[in-house]
């Protein structure tokens, strides 16, 4: 962070090259005569690219300034440590996807890509192997067309750990919104995503702080693996046909995110496969075919986090052991858990305190917001989803709500279930 | 002209009806009497089609009750003994709804108002007519059917003098002019000298007939019959 | 003499319906709980109300709507009751009777539906969705309503009617789920699985709960790789549940026909 103090100081030094109003103003020219740390004040107007920062300078667009790409490479093709790209619409680069062709590409550290608005390319901003960059305030439109979130009743894919990157996304969707690799340290702040193939795409990125971004109607929202301690906080992720993901990774915490409304056929609020130690805090997941998924994950924690609304709010394999599910309102799920096998292995209470569950029985004598008896959370179907997929259709029946009615309260053998040694009785707040 | 021939009705292994034969004419009024249990009602229900022989049959002006009841009963009108509506309409309601199956307009409906003064009752719901209303709504609907044959059953028993001594009257007038008028009851002292002539019922035969202005006297010559007093519906 | 002609008989006997049902308390249950499950959809827990007015629906028309409409119907056909032997003496037939008592309980239920979706509608304005819900609903209430009339005319002992609607309606609303759930596991329903989806499809209540989760809410489900006719089912659940309610409908029609023939001592 020093480093990048002290950049941004360097910056405010930097000669600031001022140019008279309504003369002509070659781009590349002045970038390519600037000395480093220059501020090129960009006036509106399209301005044919493509553009390579090979100095560290700062390119600033006035409204109305227009970066064009020649539809081969990168618009902005960033190459040298410090450099600013901020207030331009970035319009149409090549749509190689074996050259990573983006509107703004990243390939060395310490860039500043602020308040951009990124269309008509093929990844909106690619980091490859460049620490420290600051991305904040961009829209990147992947295209006018949203992807639809496909209607469950026609998609026929085959569900799978294989299936993660089934959803199909048209050709000129399939690069994504901020794309990272191999690297760390950056600020991914307030920028908005929509209609790209994956949101954001970690691959390889650790030590990263991702707040206060919205990623809609794209494949992933948060495409993610073999990258740790990133941070994600205040982000919303929703209407992607497939959700998050976060795969191969370590030492994550989600904290304060909105997973909604991710719906189609395998969609995902939250996939955590093969993760350890995530921190997963105070989330919104709701809306979703599945809320949270984890699967070989183990010493992760779940607390405090809002899963209603889901078609299955969590479910776990029996390859997750040792987590920590605390403190969690499920609400309005129609199957709140679904688990893979035996669940004994996690806990769902710690320091006497479980979790919330909306059809609990409340009995609380002493009023220490603590029911008195377990909640009994039961999968219903259990195995026979897998050997006679139609038990599917007698999810939310009443009579599979009586049944769960009664084993909340009798434990009825025989159904796999979870239990709740101390379950709240009002929601987390 | 109603025309019973060979009719049989059994309830389980006790036999009501044992191949009544009879023959009511028009023109007069016809008193159907017995005993409770004698058979009168099911032989009324028969007759318009509200049950079924098990042998026999019965025809209203030719036609077959039981196989073209519709056609049937566009013959003829039917007084139940001791009738009841859907306790949630009013008079008018009820009336408009069966003059509209009748084909009759509204001034028919306002005339049989009048005719059994229940036209100062007709916004008030079935549900709180007294008894003899309710006989009266009933007797209103029952002369709505522009028919020449009329069959009641029991159909002063609610009914108080005045307006038992309208019914006969009415029922007299509609006989002189014609029509085919068969009442059953049990209450024959009632209609002495009233009606033309006296069918007895007894064990599902005709029994014997006897003189319409004697019925008192021959009344006491049958003592297994019912009491005058008893006005309990055989039903 | 005249005959009157059947369509005389059914508009009269709407007519009838109409009035009648003005002064039935269980109509003004029916429209008293539509109207507060409608006003509900707006303050319903945030929970609810993020999953939207059609999530709410559904439950309103599972457990609440669909019993309401059962009662409505037997209290239509119980009211009749007493004076059916003055309407059995005229020249009416009891298939044109039956019709008019249905096309009045349908002329009631259906419309009234909406009013389940209004304050939806008001507050979020007006969609498509919200009124194929609806229609669905009306659909589902009618299909009661004339399940009720039917069970009047054969059951005409005041509680023993409302017994056996109870217990109709408890039958279709769990009875079919439970008896799936229990055989669901059975080698035989796992090699015959129309078996078992036909009773569920052959359900109003679990045919009108698919259609709204799986069509509507676009709920993801399994099953969808389970094929055959459970695919064709959820391909197809606006059109099948159209169906099933017609059918049941007309099922329910033809056996009030016959209970309104059926004489007193027959």
């Amino acid at each position: 962070m020093n480093r990048r103090t002290a950049l941004l100081a360097a910056g405010l030094l930097a000669t600031r090259a001022l140019l008279p109003a309504g003369s002509a103003f070659d781009l590349r020219q002045r970038i390519e005569t600037a000395a480093p740390g220059t501020i090129i004040q960009v006036p509106a107007g399209t301005y044919n690219g493509p553009f390579v920062l090979d100095k560290p300078v700062r390119l600033r667009g006035e409204p109305g300034a227009i970066l064009r790409g020649d539809g081969r490479t990168h618009v902005v093709d960033v190459r040298a440590p410090g450099c600013e790209v901020s207030g331009f619409t970035v319009r149409r680069s090549g749509i190689d996807l074996g050259k990573d062709n983006a509107g703004i590409h990243i390939a060395a550290p310490d860039a500043f890509i602020l308040s951009n608005r990124i269309e008509q390319c093929l990844h909106g901003i690619y980091v490859r192997k460049a620490n420290n960059c600051v991305i904040r305030g961009n829209v990147i439109v992947g295209t006018t067309e949203f992807v639809d979130i496909p209607n469950p009743l026609t998609v026929h894919s085959k569900p799978g750990r294989e299936d993660l990157c089934t959803v199909r996304v048209s050709q000129n969707q399939e690069g994504n919104g901020i794309h990272l690799w191999n690297s760390s340290g950056h600020i991914i702040e307030r920028n908005r995503i929509e209609g790209t193939r994956d949101g954001m795409y970690f691959s390889f990125t650790d030590h990263t702080l991702v707040r206060g971004n919205v990623v809609e109607h794209v494949r992933y929202g948060l495409h993610y693996m073999y990258s740790d301690d990133n941070t994600f906080e205040d982000n919303r992720f929703s209407d992607n046909a497939a959700g998050s993901a976060l795969m191969f990774s370590t030492g994550i915490v989600l904290r304060r995110n909105v997973f909604v409304a991710n719906r189609s056929h395998r969609a995902y609020g939250i996939l955590l496969q093969s993760d350890s130690d995530t921190t997963i805090v105070e989330n919104q997941v709701e809306g979703n075919t599945l809320g949270i998924y984890m699967e070989y994950g183990n010493g992760n924690r779940l607390v405090g986090n809002r899963i209603v609304n889901n078609y299955v709010g969590l479910r776990l394999s029996e390859s997750s052991t040792d987590n920590a599910i605390l403190k969690n309102a499920f609400a309005g799920n129609l199957h709140p858990v679904e688990l893979g096998g035996r669940s004994e292995d996690n806990r769902w209470s710690s320091g006497g305190r479980g979790n919330f569950w909306e059809d609990e029985v409340r009995v609380d004598l002493n009023r220490d917001g603590i029911a008195d008896i377990p909640h009994h959370e039961p999968d219903l179907f259990g195995a026979l989803r897998r050997v006679f997929p139609q038990i599917g259709l007698l999810s939310a029946s009443p009579g599979e709500r009586l049944v769960r009615f009664l084993h909340q309260r009798l434990d009825l053998p025989g159904i796999p279930s979870v239990t709740d040694p101390a379950p709240l009785t009002r929601p987390p707040p | 002209m109603i025309v019973a021939e060979n009719v049989s009705k059994r309830f389980g292994t006790r036999s009501v009806l044992e191949h009544l034969d009879l023959q009511i004419s028009p023109g007069a009024v016809t008193l159907l009497v017995g005993a409770n249990g004698a058979g009168k009602t099911t032989f009324l229900r028969i007759a318009v089609g509200l049950a079924r022989p098990d042998e026999g049959t019965v025809r209203i002006r030719e036609v077959d009750v039981s196989r073209n009841f519709v056609e049937a009963a566009a013959r003829f009108s039917f007084l139940p003994q001791a009738p009841r509506f859907n306790p949630r309409l009013t008079s008018r309601q009820i009336l408009a709804f069966y003059a509209r199956l009748r084909g009759r307009t509204l001034d028919a409906v306002e005339e049989a108002e009048d005719l059994w003064g229940v036209g100062d009752h007709r916004d008030v719901t079935s549900a709180r007519l007294s008894g003899g209303l309710r006989q009266r709504l009933a007797l209103a609907v029952f002369s709505l059917a522009p028919v020449s044959v009329l069959v009641l059953d029991e159909p002063g028993l609610s009914l108080d003098p005045e307006w038992r001594e309208r019914l006969q009257q009415y029922l007299s007038q509609r006989a002189k002019e014609g029509a085919t008028v068969l009442v059953a009851t049990h209450l024959l002292g009632e209609w002495e000298g009233r009606v033309d002539r006296c069918v007895v019922l007894e064990r599902g035969r005709v029994s014997a007939e006897l003189s319409p202005d004697r019925l008192r006297a021959e009344f006491s010559r049958e003592p297994h019959w019912a009491s005058p007093s008893e006005d309990v519906p055989s039903r | 003499m005249s005959i009157p002609a059947a369509s005389t008989v059914v508009a009269a006997t709407l007519q009838r319906e109409w009035l009648s049902q003005r002064l039935n308390r269980f109509f003004y249950w029916h429209v008293g709980l539509l109207v507060i499950c409608g006003l509900s959809t707006l303050i319903a827990p945030p929970e609810a109300a993020a999953r939207g007015a059609a999530w709410w629906i559904l439950q309103v028309v599972l457990f609440a709507i669909s019993m309401s409409s059962l009662l409505l119907g037997l209290s239509s056909s119980h009211a009749e009751l007493d004076e059916m032997s003055l309407l059995q003496t005229h020249p009416v037939s009891n298939r044109s009777w039956t019709t008019g008592k249905a096309l009045g309980l349908l002329l009631i239920t259906f419309p009234t539906a909406l009013l389940l979706v209004l304050p939806a509608a008001l507050s979020q304005g007006p969609a498509w969705l919200l009124v194929g819900v609806a229609a669905a609903a009306g659909g589902v209430s009618g299909v009661f309503s004339l399940l009720g009339l039917a069970l009047g005319a054969w059951i005409r002992d005041p509680v023993r009617g409302l017994i056996s609607a109870v217990a109709l309606w408890l039958g279709l609303l769990v009875g079919t789920d439970l008896l799936l759930l229990l055989t669901a596991g059975s080698e035989f329903v796992q090699s015959h699985p129309r078996v078992w989806v036909l009773p569920l499809m052959l359900n109003p209540l679990d045919a009108f709960r698919i259609t709204v989760l799986f069509t509507v809410e676009h709920a993801a489900f399994t099953g969808l790789q389970a094929g055959g006719l459970t695919e064709w089912w959820l391909h197809h659940g606006g059109v099948w549940l159209t169906s099933c309610l017609a059918a049941w409908a007309i099922l329910a029609w033809l056996i009030a026909t016959a209970g309104t023939a059926r004489r007193p001592d027959a």
